[in-house]
């Protein structure tokens, strides 16, 4: 028998021995909500006023939902990952050869894709009980490096340099428009899913674990948490989000090349939108992301040769500039402290 | 307004309540939230007006005067070979355009930055489309930018009729689903010859080692997917005949390659592999690479290796100013056709200026990239715009492209219409029933190479063109120790 109690701030909901909790009061979810209405009218306002930007709205939500499971890796594993894009490039190279080879439709190859990345995630998530520090750091950031020599050593399958292409699409509504809209759509859809996924580990007696593992190994061994699993689990299911990219990515552009997202310049963006957006916070990966993909944009358009030496410039300087840790949503949740935001607890 | 009691008059729990209840009755009761809202409306309506006015202005303009044909170019300009291939297509708009232009239209030549990301350049191409509404769009190099555009573009081309052309970029892949469905994809040219049609040239290098009398040398290749069917025998197809390796090549002559590796593009470190080659027994080395490797990086540790007096011959990859960029220590290496092919073009090109007297008034490097590509690809396009009788009509446009032909500064520019893939509007360059076999008659091309000498004077090596009158022989060359013991 389902049971329902109405609180001042939140209701219960009780079923068995499960408890829910959603909340009702105003401050918990209002900005999260008039944020969430903001993204999903964005496509609408880019298509009809600028469609060029619908464009770069899904590299922005691209960048921001592989900074959300990086975020969330780095506070179950207590590390930080160097090499996310690994991720990218086993899903989007799974539903780029299960596309190619077997016909497979963009529905098809994404649960094949997000199953092929978890295997791969669980072979390497020995990584994060085996070391950490700087050999976690050079281990997960040579991880993507040995997958790119292989797809030039075995070009017969990736097609090395080239990349695989005629991936089939990941819309085709047979009007531009329409397609943009359902790009971007998409994209916006799978980055809130990420919000929301995180959000609730977050706020769960489960993140409470990752935090206590993310502060202190030995002294949450201590009071009983199995370290290795939280670990471990955390691990897999960021990397098989992040996987969830590489597939977006392989039916978004109907290409694939490793080239592209395995050296160290992608990773490095993923890195900088973290850094950037506030690594202290997961909404933060949203500004982050939002931040860098336009602010590469306008200066592209409007610095002609200067933008090369502009683009890391200005992201140096907000790296120095912004509260350490908190980036740029750092500023927006000084000014709205009263609200809730979930907040990894980053070691320092 | 929107509140009407007065001040506030409770007690002030404390200083910072008191300041926020100053600011709050100054904003309300003063005239604050008026001012600013009547200020805003002012601006609205300025800004409404002015953009009003502008736009009747810039459309008076564009009455009086016929809207140019915008051809936009994706490309990575964050490196050199991005740069001048952009640098020659905006002095070709401007060479057009003092000649009248295209049907009383001006050239305009847009770019956009891809920083060599396909993301980027995905998002480049849309705006191109979108926003200047290019005609042409021209994408620069890299074969997997090219392809992701080629995708994206396939979706837009209903809606926004536009050709694509892949400035520089040898992958055959790009025109393979042309064959396919033409209605899709007819929109794409390949302004490059197959990978196929690469290999004689590459056995034009062994036969002059072969003259040079060497009987052992190595051959590396950057590891890229173009050098791989030029390392290896391409099978055969319904469409050409096999075509043996480089090695195998060099084995008919009596010659042994004793030292064979790929090398990570632009790896950066050469010194093991330069000693291992030393100790092979190598009298000579062939690198076959691309513009964008870092050759010169090479070239440095050559002259500090054991190697340092084998014979050297670099193809491809020697781009603009080998011998600065290396401080004169490409002495004695044999250079591909980067900067000698200019030298032949300005004795031949009727319908294109000549591309020495354009770069020396331009103050513009020149190398083969560019010449077989961007520079006359403005001219091609001027031809065939001319020929379908404007821009506007796309099928028209692709139609007179698949018709027209151009001579460039490196021979005949001309897109094949045999509907065979990869061929397919790819550049004209061999016998489309033998694509190995080279074609002077019908291209005009020819892979000169020459060997840089003192001060970095270029020799040629080989006969040249016929009627061109430069003079070559094998018998200027000078091996490597020689040049230096000269200096």
């Amino acid at each position: 028998m389902v049971k329902i109690d109405f609180k001042r701030d939140r209701i219960n909901i009780r079923w068995r021995g499960g408890k829910w909790d959603w909340m009702i009061e105003p401050r918990y979810w209002r900005n999260t909500f008039y944020w969430t209405i903001v993204l999903l009218l964005l496509p609408l306002f880019f298509v009809y006023f600028s469609p060029g930007m619908a464009v770069t709205m899904v590299s922005a939500n691209v960048y921001a939902a592989l900074g959300i499971p990086l975020a969330f890796m780095g506070l179950g594993t207590g590390r930080v990952n160097f090499g996310p894009n690994f991720y990218v490039g086993v899903g989007g190279y799974a539903a780029a050869l299960l596309s190619l080879h077997l016909g497979f439709g963009q529905l098809a190859t994404l649960p094949l894709a997000i199953i092929i990345t978890a295997i791969a995630a669980f072979i390497f998530s020995p990584l994060v009980i085996m070391a950490k520090g700087l050999y976690y750091t050079l281990l997960t950031l040579l991880l993507p490096l040995v997958f790119l020599e292989v797809t030039f050593i075995y070009t017969d399958i990736f097609k090395g340099d080239v990349g695989l292409f005629g991936i089939s699409p990941l819309v085709d509504f047979g009007s531009t428009t329409a397609n943009f809209l359902g790009a971007a759509y998409i994209s916006s859809v799978i980055l809130l899913i990420f919000l929301l996924f995180t959000n609730k580990i977050m706020k769960s007696r489960y993140g409470l674990i990752m935090a206590t593992v993310n502060d202190d190994e030995e002294v949450a061994q201590g009071i009983g948490v199995n370290i290795n699993r939280v670990k471990i689990l955390s691990f897999i299911v960021a990397a098989t989000m992040i996987g969830i990219i590489g597939w977006f990515l392989a039916h978004y552009y109907g290409t694939f090349s490793g080239i592209t997202y395995l050296p160290l310049t992608f990773m490095l963006k993923i890195l900088l939108v973290l850094m950037i957006g506030g690594r202290a916070q997961i909404f933060g990966c949203v500004a982050g992301g939002y931040f860098v993909a336009f602010l590469e944009m306008i200066l592209i358009r409007t610095m002609g040769d200067f933008q090369p030496v502009a683009f890391p410039i200005i992201l140096l300087i907000l790296l120095f500039v912004l509260p350490r840790g908190e980036g740029l949503f750092g500023l927006y949740r000084r000014r709205h402290y009263r609200e809730y935001f979930p907040q990894t607890h980053v070691r320092r | 307004m929107h509140v009407k009691a007065g001040p506030s008059s409770r007690k002030s729990g404390s200083l910072r309540e008191e300041g926020v209840r100053k600011r709050m009755d100054n904003y309300f009761y003063k005239g604050g939230y008026m001012k600013r809202k009547l200020f805003f409306a002012f601006a609205v309506t300025a800004a409404f007006v002015v953009s009003v006015m502008l736009g009747l202005t810039c459309s008076a303009e564009a009455a009086a005067k016929k809207e140019p044909v915008v051809i936009a170019f994706v490309a990575d300009l964050t490196s050199p070979a991005g740069q001048l291939p952009y640098a020659w297509m905006k002095v070709a708009a401007q060479q057009i355009n003092e000649a009248g232009g295209v049907l009383g239209r001006d050239f305009k030549v847009v770019v956009e930055d891809c920083k060599g990301q396909p993301n980027l350049a995905v998002e480049a191409y849309t705006r191109a489309l979108i926003n200047h509404k290019a005609t042409v769009v021209a994408i620069y190099p890299r074969s997997e930018i090219v392809l992701a555009c080629e995708a994206k573009a396939g979706e837009m081309y209903p809606d926004y009729p536009h050709i694509l052309l892949a400035v520089g970029a040898a992958s055959d892949e790009i025109t393979y689903r042309i064959v396919e469905n033409y209605d899709k994809w007819k929109f794409v040219f390949r302004d490059q010859v197959t990978v196929a049609a690469r290999v004689p040239i590459y056995r034009d290098h062994v036969d002059l080692f072969h003259k040079l009398g060497v009987k052992k040398f190595a051959l590396l290749r950057e590891d890229l997917t173009w050098t791989e069917k030029i390392f290896n025998a391409i099978p055969a197809t319904k469409y050409h005949p096999a075509s043996v390796s480089v090695p195998d090549y060099a084995k008919s002559l009596g010659m042994e390659v004793v030292y064979q590796k790929a090398l990570k593009y632009r790896a950066g470190m050469y010194s093991p592999i330069l000693e291992a080659i030393a100790a092979s027994g190598a009298e000579g080395v062939i690198f076959i690479s691309s513009d964008g490797n870092d050759s010169d990086v090479f070239v440095k540790q050559w002259v500090d290796s054991s190697a340092r007096d084998l014979h050297m011959l670099i193809t491809g990859a020697t781009g603009a100013r080998f011998w600065e960029r290396t401080g004169g220590k490409v002495l004695g290496v044999i250079i591909g056709a980067s900067e000698i092919l200019p030298i032949v073009s300005g004795k031949y090109t009727p319908e294109v200026p000549d591309v020495l007297e354009t770069a020396k008034k331009y103050n513009l490097t020149v190398c083969s990239a560019v010449m077989a590509s961007a520079y006359p690809d403005m001219f091609f396009l001027k031809k065939a715009i001319i020929k379908a009788g404007g821009a506007d009509d796309i099928d028209a446009l692709i139609k007179s492209m698949e018709e027209t032909e151009v001579m460039g500064p490196l021979g005949l520019l001309k897109y094949e219409t045999t509907r065979i893939p990869p061929f397919f509007h790819g550049v004209v360059f061999c016998d489309i029933d033998d694509p190995t076999k080279y074609s002077k008659s019908k291209s005009g091309l020819r892979a000169l190479l020459g060997q840089i000498q003192e001060d970095g004077k270029i020799v040629f090596l080989e006969e040249p063109i016929k009627g061109v009158g430069i003079d070559g022989s094998i018998d200027y060359y000078k091996s490597p120790a020689e040049l230096r013991k000269m200096k």
